[in-house]
C-alpha cells in the first residue's frame, strides 16, 4: 500500500502507527475501486503530456517536499506502461518529438531523460540550482529547455548533455517553457508576471510581455506559433497574436492554472484554482462579414437611442453576437462620446470576457493540468483526485480514467 | 413644526400640541420659583434644564407676561459706529489694539456680523482676513453663550405654548436685528406656528396599537413595526432543533442566545439570552424533554467549559456538568436518552455522560475527535470527523470504545457527518470540492458522490430526512441549500438563501426543512419549497436605508435581503416588495416621492414607481463588489445621480432612463483602478475601498462627499472633479442634513467621534462630545435641526441631538435589538429605525414613554 503523501505524521512512532494501522485496515480488501473511480490515496497530478504520435500519455505528481511519481500510459489499452517514483515531487514532463524519450523535471533540481520503452534513465541533467520546474524539447529534439526555481532557463544539448545557454531575466521561478514550431524562439513564463521570448540561436532575450496583473504559471504557443496563450493568477486567460501583440481573446474567471488550445485552434480548455471542472470554450475568432459589420454599426448606434426599450434590445442583440462584435464594442466602450453607449459597451465587453463554457469536464477534486491530444479528439486532464481523465473533446463524455499502477 | 421633535415628553397625549398644552392645569407659581428655572435654562445639566422647562410650561399665564416677556429682548441692531471702530482697529499696526478690537467684536457677536461679512468680501490684508474669518466661524458655530442659549430655549417654550401672549413675545423677538440668530429663530418659530394649522400630514395614530400586525408586542412609544419578529433571531442562527412532536423549534444565535418558537407560526415562546457562550453545541434528548448545551461559562472571570442540561418546557437549568477537561465541540444523545456523548477540541477523546446524575460514564481515546459527531440510530456506533492532525472519518463502538472502521476515501478532512435513519448509510462533507459523499456504514466504502455540476463546493452541513429519502446540505460561500434524493443521487432542488444558511434540520414528519440563517430561522415545505412564514411579512436581512415619502404616508426600506420594500407609514402594512439580486445599499426618493431609486451589489440601479412597485428602468450599477453606494435626485427631480465604490459617478436622465454624464472620481491620494486593470476577485476585495469609508451627496446633489482615510473630499458632481479635501479624522459614515447645510460623520469603531461639517465647503464646524458605544447610523430631520444617532451593543439606544447647540436632548433607551438605519418623518414627529432583528420600528416622538431624559 502506498502511504499518504500529505499530512504524514512527523514523529517516527506515530508514522509507524499509521503505517501499521493502514496496513491492517487496508490490506484485506486490497485496492478497492471506489464508486467514482478514484483511488483512495494517491497524489495530485500536476502536469500531463501526450506523445506527438498520440499513443502515449505521461502525467506526473508530487509536492516539492513529498515523494513524486511519473506514469506513462498507453492510450490504446489505457494501461500504465511505465511508472517511476522519485524522492521529491515531479512538476514537469515532456515527450521528445520522436516519442522515445521523456524529459522529467523534478523538485530535486535534476532533470532526467527516460527511455520510454525501457524506463531507464538515459541522462541526469543537473545543476539547476533549485527545482527543475518546467521542461520542453525543441521541435527537432536537439535541445531541451529547463525552467528552474533559480529564475533561469537552461538550454541543454540533448546529444552532448551540455548546457548551451543560460537565459537570465526572470525575477521569480520559471513555471513554464515552450518552443516555437520553427525552434527559433523559446518562451518562458513566471510568477513574476512576465512571458519572455528568447532567441535560441543567438542566446539573446527578445520580446517581453507583462500585461497580466499577477503571476503567469502557464504560457504556450499554438501549433502555428503565431498565437500565444497565457493563463494568469489574475483570473484572465489571454490568446494573442505574437506579431502584433493584439489580444484575440481574453477570458475572465478565477485564478487560472493551465490552459490548452485545440490543435485546430477552434477550442480552448482552461483549469482554474479551486475548481474541479475543466471549462472548454469554442473559439470563433473570424472577422465579421460586411453585412455583420453593418449590423454591428447599426446596433451600436441604437445603443444611444432615446427609447429605453430600443437600447435594451440592441444590447441583447450585440451580446448574442459575442466575440464577433468584440473589437467594435471595445472601441465604443472607450471612445463613444455618449456616456450611455460607453456604459452599455463596457457591460457587453465584460460579458464577452466571461462566456459560458461549451463543456465542463468534472473531476471529483481540483484540476491542475489539461492538454489536448495531437488529433484534437481528446482532452486529458489531471488533478487532486488522483486520476488522469480522458474526455471526448466533442461531447465531453469521459472516455477513460487513467490510474497509476497499484503497488 | 420642528418643535414637535423638541418636546416629545411634554405632550403627554397623542393629540396635537396645542391641545396638549391646554390640558396642562395652570397651577399658580410664585415669581421667585420661576426665577430659578430661568437660571437653569441654559445650564449644562440637561435634567435641570428640562425640569425648568416643565415648570415654565405648567403655568403659561404666569410664565409669559411677567416673566419671559421681561427676560427676553429682541437683538438690537448694532450702532454702526460701535462696529466700525473696532473693525478699523483690526488694521492697526499695534498688536494690543488689534487684540482689543478683536475682543470687542467678539462681544458684539451677531451685531457685527453684517459688517464683518462686508470686510471679508472686500478681500482685506491677511491679518485682518484671518481675524475676521475666525470671528465669522465662531458666529456660525454651535451656540455656547449662556445668554443666547437661554433665549433659544425660551423661544422653544414660547412656540410650544403658542398662546396669543407667547406669540406676542415671539413677534417682539422677530423684530430684532435681522442677521441675529435669535431673530431668525423667532421668525422661523412663528412661521411654524402659522403653518401648523395647515400642515398636510396629520397622522391618525390614536389609539396607539399595543401590538404589530402579527400580534407581537411593540416597545414603549413605538406606533408601528414594519416587518415581523417571527422567527427572527438577531446575530445569526447557528443550530436548529425540532421538538419530537414537531410543534416547537429551537434556534441558537451567536453562541449566546437560544430561542424556542412555535413551529406553526414563528411566535417566540421563550428564550435564554446571556453573555456566556453556552451554545457552541446543542442536542435534544430523544423525548424532547431535555436540552443539552455545551460551551463556556463565566467568560473572562475564570469560568470554564461546561455542559448544561435544561428543561425544554421551562428553559430552567437542570444540571451543570463541569469542569470539563476540554472545550466541548460536539454533543449527541444516545437513542435511549440516558447517555450523552461529547467530543472535545484538539483532543482525541470521546466522553459519555450519565444524563440523570451528570457523572462521567466512560471516556475513551479516539484518534479523531473533530468538529462534529453522529450517533447511529441503534446507538451502537459513534462517527467522528477528523481533528487534531488526524485524517479520516472513523466509527467507534460506544460500548467498548474500539474503532470499528474508517471510511476508505480521499476526503480525509470531512467536517460534517450524519447517519441515515436506517443506520446503513453515512453522509459526509467538508471544505473541499467533493460535495456530499454517501458511504456504506458496514464496509466503509464510498457509495455515491453527490456533487452539483457547476463546481459548487464546500459542504458546511449535511442531514438526512427522518424518512431517509432525502439529504440536505449547505454548500459554498453563498451558503445555499441543496436537496438530494438518496436513492437516485439526483439533485432535486437548489435553494438559494440570501441571508446564508448555517444550520439545518428536518421536522420529525420530514415535511419541513428548518434552516438557521444569518438573521434567524426559516422553514420550507419540502415538497413545494414554499416558505412557511411568508417572505412578504418582512425583511430577511439588515435594513441599511430607510426613507419616508415627502407626504409622510409611506416608508421605503432597502436591505441586505436583496429587496426594497414599501410600507404604509401608518400601521406598517407591507405594500410592495421590489426585488434585486444582491444587497441593496443605496436608496433615494424623487422630490415628489413618486419614484424610488435603489442601488444594489447586483450591478444595477433601478427606478421604481412608489405607488405601484413597478420597475421603470434598470440602469447600470456600480459593480458587484465593495458595499458603498449613494444615490440622489437633483432638486428639480429630472436627474438621478449615482455613485459607488467602483468610483464611477453617473448622471441619468430620468425621463429616458439614459446616462447623461459619466465621470471617474479620483480623490487626491486615492488610487482608483483603471479600466482594463482588473485584478482577481480576491485582490479586488482586499484592495478596493482601502481607506474609502463612505460617500454621500449634498442635499441639492451638486456635490459628492467622500470620506477617504482621515479626509473629507468634496467632488463637483457635474464635472466629477475634486473641489477640495479637508481633514476629517475618525469619520467613517457620512450623513447629510436635508436642509441646514450640514454633514455629520460617524464612526463604528471609535466611540465618540461625531463631527459636523459644513456643506458644501466640507469645513469642520464642531466635534460633538463623546457618546460612548458605536454610532455608525444617523439621520437628520428634514429641516436639519435635530439628528438621531444609533448606539449599538450593549447600549442599544438612539440619541437625539440638537444641531444648533450640539447638545444631546433625548434618548430612546432599551431598544429590543441593536439599531441600524434611521429616518425621520418629514414633519419630524416620527422616527423609524431598522433593527438587527430585521424589523423597522417607528416611534412617535410625542409619546411620553418614547424618550427619557438623558
Amino acid at each position: 500500500m502506498r502511504m499518504p503523501a500529505r499530512g504524514f505524521p512527523r514523529q517516527p512512532a506515530a508514522a509507524l502507527l499509521v503505517i501499521l494501522l493502514a496496513a491492517i485496515l487496508l490490506s484485506p480488501g486490497g485496492r478497492a475501486a471506489p464508486a467514482d473511480g478514484t483511488p483512495d490515496e494517491s497524489p495530485a497530478f500536476r502536469a500531463v503530456a501526450i506523445s506527438p504520435d498520440g499513443r502515449l500519455l505521461a502525467a506526473c505528481s508530487g509536492e516539492p517536499k513529498d515523494a513524486g511519481t511519473v506514469t506513462v500510459w498507453d492510450m490504446q489499452t489505457r494501461k500504465p506502461r511505465l511508472h517511476r517514483s522519485e524522492k521529491r515531487g515531479i512538476p514537469a514532463v515532456a515527450f521528445a518529438p520522436d516519442g522515445k524519450t521523456l524529459a522529467v523535471g523534478c523538485f530535486d533540481e535534476h532533470c532526467r531523460l527516460l527511455d520510454v520503452a525501457t524506463g531507464a534513465v538515459k541522462a541526469l541533467l543537473s545543476g539547476h540550482g533549485e527545482a527543475a520546474r518546467a521542461v520542453a524539447f525543441s521541435p527537432d529534439g536537439k535541445l531541451l529547455a529547463v525552467g528552474s526555481y533559480d529564475h533561469t532557463v537552461r538550454l541543454w544539448d540533448t546529444a552532448t548533455r551540455q548546457v548551451r545557454t543560460v537565459f537570465k531575466g526572470h525575477t521569480k521561478p520559471v513555471y513554464s517553457v515552450a518552443f516555437s514550431p520553427d525552434g527559433a524562439t523559446l518562451i518562458s513564463s513566471s510568477p513574476d508576471g512576465s512571458v519572455r521570448f528568447w532567441d535560441v540561436a543567438g542566446g539573446r532575450p527578445g520580446q517581453r510581455i507583462a500585461d497580466h496583473q499577477s503571476g503567469i504559471p502557464w504560457a504556450a504557443l499554438d501549433v502555428t506559433g503565431a498565437r500565444l496563450l497565457t493563463a494568469s493568477w489574475d483570473g484572465s486567460v489571454r490568446l494573442r497574436e505574437v506579431r502584433s501583440g493584439k489580444a484575440l481573446l481574453d477570458l475572465r474567471g478565477g485564478a487560472a492554472q493551465q490552459a490548452a488550445l485545440a490543435p485546430d485552434g477552434r477550442a480552448l480548455a482552461v483549469c482554474r484554482m479551486g475548481r474541479r471542472g475543466v471549462d472548454v470554450f469554442d473559439l470563433d475568432v473570424r472577422e465579421p462579414s460586411a453585412a455583420e459589420r453593418k449590423r454591428i454599426g447599426e446596433l451600436l448606434a441604437l445603443l444611444d437611442d432615446d427609447a429605453y426599450e430600443a437600447r435594451e434590445k440592441a444590447e441583447k442583440e450585440l451580446a448574442a453576437l459575442g466575440s464577433l462584435a468584440e473589437p467594435e464594442v471595445r472601441r465604443a466602450a472607450k471612445e463613444s462620446p455618449s456616456a450611455e453607449v460607453r456604459i452599455r459597451a463596457r457591460r457587453l465587453h465584460a460579458a464577452a470576457r466571461a462566456p459560458k463554457p461549451r463543456l465542463v469536464l468534472n473531476h471529483t477534486d481540483e484540476v491542475l493540468c489539461v492538454a489536448f491530444a495531437p488529433d484534437g479528439r481528446f482532452v486529458a486532464s489531471g488533478g487532486k483526485d488522483g486520476a488522469v481523465r480522458l474526455w471526448d473533446a466533442a461531447t465531453g463524455k469521459e472516455r477513460a480514467t487513467l490510474l497509476p499502477p497499484p503497488h | 413644526m420642528r418643535l414637535l421633535v423638541a418636546w416629545p415628553v411634554l405632550a403627554g397625549s397623542l393629540l396635537g400640541l396645542v391641545t396638549a398644552a391646554a390640558q396642562v392645569p395652570a397651577g399658580a407659581l410664585p415669581a421667585p420659583i420661576l426665577e430659578s428655572p430661568w437660571a437653569d435654562l441654559a445650564g449644562a445639566d440637561a435634567a435641570r434644564a428640562y425640569e425648568a422647562v416643565r415648570l415654565l410650561i405648567r403655568s403659561p399665564d404666569q410664565a409669559v407676561p411677567p416673566f419671559l416677556k421681561g427676560k427676553l429682548r429682541p437683538v438690537a441692531p448694532a450702532d454702526p459706529a460701535q462696529v466700525s471702530r473696532p473693525i478699523e482697529d483690526l488694521r492697526s499696526k499695534r498688536f494690543t489694539v488689534r487684540e482689543r478690537a478683536n475682543a470687542e467684536l467678539e462681544r458684539l457677536g451677531e451685531q457685527a456680523e453684517a459688517e464683518l461679512r462686508k470686510v471679508y468680501a472686500a478681500n482685506p490684508p491677511l491679518e485682518v482676513r484671518r481675524r475676521v474669518e475666525q470671528l465669522l466661524q465662531k458666529l456660525q458655530g454651535p451656540i455656547v453663550l449662556p445668554e443666547l442659549l437661554r433665549a433659544w430655549r425660551a423661544v422653544e417654550v414660547l412656540e410650544h405654548l403658542g398662546t396669543p401672549a407667547a406669540r406676542e413675545v415671539l413677534h417682539a423677538l422677530a423684530s430684532g436685528a435681522p442677521v441675529a440668530r435669535l431673530t431668525r429663530e423667532a421668525r422661523a418659530s412663528l412661521d411654524r406656528l402659522d403653518r401648523r394649522l395647515t400642515a398636510p400630514f396629520r397622522p391618525a395614530f390614536a389609539p396607539r396599537p399595543a401590538t404589530d400586525l402579527y400580534g407581537d408586542p411593540l416597545p414603549a412609544g413605538a406606533v408601528a413595526r414594519l416587518g415581523t419578529v417571527r422567527f427572527r433571531h438577531p446575530g445569526g442562527g447557528l443550530h436548529v432543533l425540532f421538538a419530537p412532536d414537531g410543534k416547537t423549534v429551537m434556534s441558537t444565535a451567536n453562541e449566546t442566545s437560544l430561542r424556542v418558537w412555535d413551529a406553526a407560526n414563528g411566535k417566540l415562546l421563550r428564550g435564554i439570552d446571556g453573555a456566556d457562550s453556552l451554545f457552541v453545541a446543542v442536542a435534544l434528548s430523544p423525548d424532547g424533554k431535555l436540552l443539552a448545551t455545551a460551551g463556556v461559562t463565566g467568560l473572562g472571570q475564570g469560568g470554564g467549559s461546561v455542559i448544561k442540561l435544561w428543561d425544554t418546557a421551562t428553559l430552567k437549568e437542570r444540571r451543570t456538568i463541569a469542569p470539563l477537561e476540554r472545550f466541548p465541540v460536539a454533543l449527541a444523545f444516545l437513542p435511549d436518552g440516558k447517555t450523552l456523548v461529547s467530543t472535545g477540541k484538539r483532543e482525541g477523546k470521546i466522553w459519555l455522560w450519565d444524563v440523570s446524575s451528570g457523572r462521567q460514564v466512560r471516556a475513551f481515546k479516539a484518534v479523531s475527535g473533530g468538529p462534529t459527531l453522529a450517533v447511529s440510530p441503534d446507538g451502537a456506533l459513534v462517527a467522528t470527523t477528523p481533528g487534531g492532525g488526524d485524517r479520516g472519518v472513523r466509527l467507534w463502538d460506544v460500548k467498548t470504545g474500539r474503532e470499528v472502521r474508517k471510511l476508505k476515501g480521499r476526503d480525509r478532512d470531512a467536517t460534517v457527518v450524519a447517519f441515515a435513519p436506517d443506520g446503513k448509510t453515512l453522509a459526509t462533507g467538508g471544505n473541499d470540492l467533493f460535495g456530499v459523499r454517501l458511504w456504506d456504514a458496514a464496509t466503509g466504502r464510498l457509495v455515491r458522490s453527490l456533487a452539483a455540476d457547476d463546481g459548487t463546493n464546500f459542504t458546511h452541513a449535511v442531514t438526512f430526512s427522518p424518512d431517509g429519502r432525502l439529504v440536505a446540505s449547505i454548500y459554498g460561500r453563498e451558503r445555499g441549500i441543496l436537496l438530494w434524493e438518496v436513492a437516485s443521487g439526483k439533485l432535486l432542488r437548489r435553494l438559494p438563501v440570501a441571508d446564508g444558511a448555517y444550520g439545518l434540520a428536518f421536522s420529525p414528519d420530514a415535511r419541513i426543512l428548518g434552516v438557521a440563517t444569518g438573521y434567524g430561522l426559516r422553514l420550507w415545505r419540502v415538497d413545494t419549497l414554499e416558505e412557511v412564514a411568508g417572505r412578504a411579512e418582512g425583511h430577511r436581512g439588515l435594513v441599511h436605508r430607510i426613507l419616508f415619502t415627502p407626504d409622510g404616508k409611506r416608508v421605503v426600506t432597502a436591505s441586505d435581503d436583496e429587496t426594497v420594500r414599501v410600507w404604509d407609514a401608518v400601521g406598517g402594512k407591507p405594500l410592495h416588495v421590489l426585488g434585486h439580486q444582491s444587497w441593496v445599499r443605496g436608496l433615494a426618493l424623487s422630490p415628489d416621492g413618486r419614484l424610488i431609486a435603489s442601488s444594489s451589489l447586483d450591478d444595477t440601479v433601478r427606478l421604481w414607481e412608489t405607488a405601484t412597485g413597478r420597475e421603470v428602468y434598470r440602469l447600470a450599477g456600480h459593480g458587484r463588489l465593495g458595499s458603498r453606494r449613494a444615490l440622489a435626485f437633483s432638486g428639480d427631480g429630472k436627474d438621478l445621480i449615482s455613485w459607488g465604490d467602483d468610483m464611477y459617478l453617473r448622471t441619468w436622465d430620468i425621463a429616458r432612463g439614459k446616462a447623461l454624464r459619466e465621470h471617474r472620481v479620483r480623490p487626491t491620494g486615492f488610487a482608483v483602478r483603471e479600466e482594463g486593470e482588473e485584478p482577481n476577485a480576491m485582490e479586488e476585495l482586499q484592495n478596493r475601498g482601502e481607506g474609502l469609508h463612505d460617500g454621500a451627496f449634498a442635499a441639492d446633489a451638486r456635490a459628492l462627499f467622500l470620506q477617504v482615510g482621515a479626509k473629507l473630499h468634496v467632488i463637483h458632481v457635474r464635472t466629477g472633479k475634486e473641489l477640495r479635501a479637508v481633514p476629517a479624522p475618525g469619520g467613517e459614515s457620512l450623513h447629510v442634513a436635508p436642509a441646514g447645510n450640514l454633514l455629520l460623520t460617524t464612526n463604528w469603531s471609535q466611540p465618540g467621534s461625531l463631527r459636523l461639517h459644513r456643506v458644501p465647503s466640507g469645513e469642520h464646524r464642531q466635534t460633538i462630545a463623546p457618546v460612548g458605544g458605536q454610532s455608525g447610523y444617523a439621520a437628520f430631520t428634514a429641516d436639519g435641526k435635530m439628528f438621531a444617532v444609533a448606539s449599538g451593543a450593549p447600549e442599544r439606544r438612539i440619541d437625539l441631538w440638537e444641531t444648533a447647540t450640539g447638545r444631546k436632548r433625548w434618548t430612546i433607551p432599551n431598544l429590543p435589538a441593536v439599531p441600524d438605519a434611521l429616518a425621520f418623518s418629514p414633519d419630524g414627529r416620527f422616527l423609524a429605525a431598522g433593527l438587527e432583528d430585521t424589523s423597522v420600528l417607528i416611534w412617535d416622538l410625542l409619546a411620553e414613554d418614547t424618550t427619557r431624559e438623558r
